[in-house]
């Protein structure tokens, strides 16, 4: 286990890359990590993953409304909005920001910044991905703005990708929360086709990539996108040691009882 | 927009009206801010709301934000139509847009809010 205070006067981002963890566990590490960022006044950055295939719901979203397909599974509300994500092959991207960092400001570009650099990570590896324009764009090709699902919708900034029959298909999608003094923005790039998710799986990035010829290495895009966050930040890179909800103190157990709480998973 | 009209540092304003009640709303920047609007959850008439707490939420395309009272009072009226029709805080959040009025515990708390001066630097110096 391993403790860490904040200071202020380290200019550097860090990031935790933590071991798979449970629906409510992953919710409360990612509040956590919002007063982590306020407590040192920099951008943290906090990449998971699921221990079970689950479905995390929008701030607002009906739970009543889960497709019947989906509806077996374990359930989970995120504090930030958007659509549904069905959660398990996909690699989550959390980064939190201090309110009076320059990405604290408008919500698009905390959206861009992160989601840019994946895409410049792929298009060095030779894979073709794109920032969605918005509902205007050329792109905005099979995409139902009330969609249920978050990569059944598309939204400016979003990461598409070629899907072989002449659309682009949503492969990164972000959501946020702003709290008063930080914001907390919940990323979920679809890695593979998620198995548990029937009829409603959406292709990931690694079979989109087979489909250009491209075989890509899961840890090594984590890596260098990673790496091209932290460039964007004009930041040093922090890696931090274990997991942020296996540190002595975090207080991330006791953030985990609201979001297993099923007046909160049902509050709509 | 009227003289007597304060803001928060979280972006709300509060208008003082005759009747002993003030008008609480979300400034311009902060709907610029948060672009395209899709949901808001608005307060129970009757309830209270606590200065610097939050009394409602706002759904963007990307975002969810809370809405803070700039000062502590009871909820007497919502604009239970704007859920409906969230077009209306960009076209005139000063006016229709207007989204609770509150009977203030301490009417003078509002003087010690920013006046618009004060806001507009502010935002001006907030990051974009």
């Amino acid at each position: 286990m391993t403790s860490i205070t904040p200071r202020a006067a380290d200019a550097i981002i860090r990031c935790w890359i933590d071991d798979p963890a449970p629906g409510d566990v992953n919710m409360a590490a990612d509040e956590w990590l919002a007063g982590f960022a306020v407590g040192t006044g920099l951008p943290v950055v906090r990449f998971s993953c699921w221990s079970a295939a689950t479905l995390s719901l929008g701030a607002f979203q009906e739970s009543a409304a889960v497709p019947a397909g989906l509806a077996e599974l374990p359930l989970v509300r995120r504090p930030s909005g958007g659509g549904a994500i069905l959660h398990g092959t996909d690699l989550t991207c959390t980064v939190a920001v201090p309110r009076v960092h320059a990405w604290g400001g408008e919500a698009q570009r905390l959206y861009d910044e992160v989601h840019r650099a994946l895409v410049a990570v792929l298009g060095a590896a030779g894979v073709e991905a794109a920032l969605h324009p918005g509902p205007d764009g050329p792109q905005d090709v099979a995409a139902e703005p009330d969609a249920y699902l978050c990569f059944d919708r598309r939204a400016r900034g979003d990461m598409v990708m070629p899907d072989g029959g002449g659309n682009w298909a949503k492969v990164l999608g972000s959501a946020q929360r702003r709290h008063r003094a930080a914001v907390v923005q919940h990323g979920s790039l679809l890695w593979t086709k998620n198995p548990a998710g029937g009829a409603f799986a959406h292709r990931g990035l690694a079979e989109l990539a087979a489909a250009q010829g491209r075989r890509l290495d899961r840890e090594m895009v984590r890596d260098r996108w990673l790496a091209a966050i932290t460039q964007a930040s004009g930041l040093s890179l922090a890696l931090q040691q274990g997991c942020t909800w296996d540190m002595d103190g975090s207080g991330i157990a006791a953030i985990a009882t609201r979001f297993r709480d099923p007046a909160w998973i049902h509050r709509r | 927009m009227t003289a007597a009209m304060r803001f928060a540092k979280s972006h709300e304003w509060i208008r003082p009206e005759a009747d002993g009640t003030a008008t609480v709303g979300i400034s311009a920047y902060a709907v610029e801010a948060l672009t395209d609007l899709v949901f808001m959850q608005l307060p129970k008439v009757g309830s209270r709301v606590e200065a610097g707490q939050s009394f409602g939420e706002i759904e963007s395309v990307k975002a969810v934000s809370d809405l803070y009272a700039p000062v502590s009072g009871e909820v007497v009226a919502v604009n239970a139509t704007l859920p409906e029709r969230l077009e209306t805080l960009g076209k005139d959040p000063y006016g229709e847009g207007w989204i609770v009025r509150i009977r203030p515990d301490d009417p003078a708390a509002v003087d010690t809010l920013l006046d618009r001066a004060a806001y507009d630097a502010l935002v001006a110096s907030t990051p974009h």
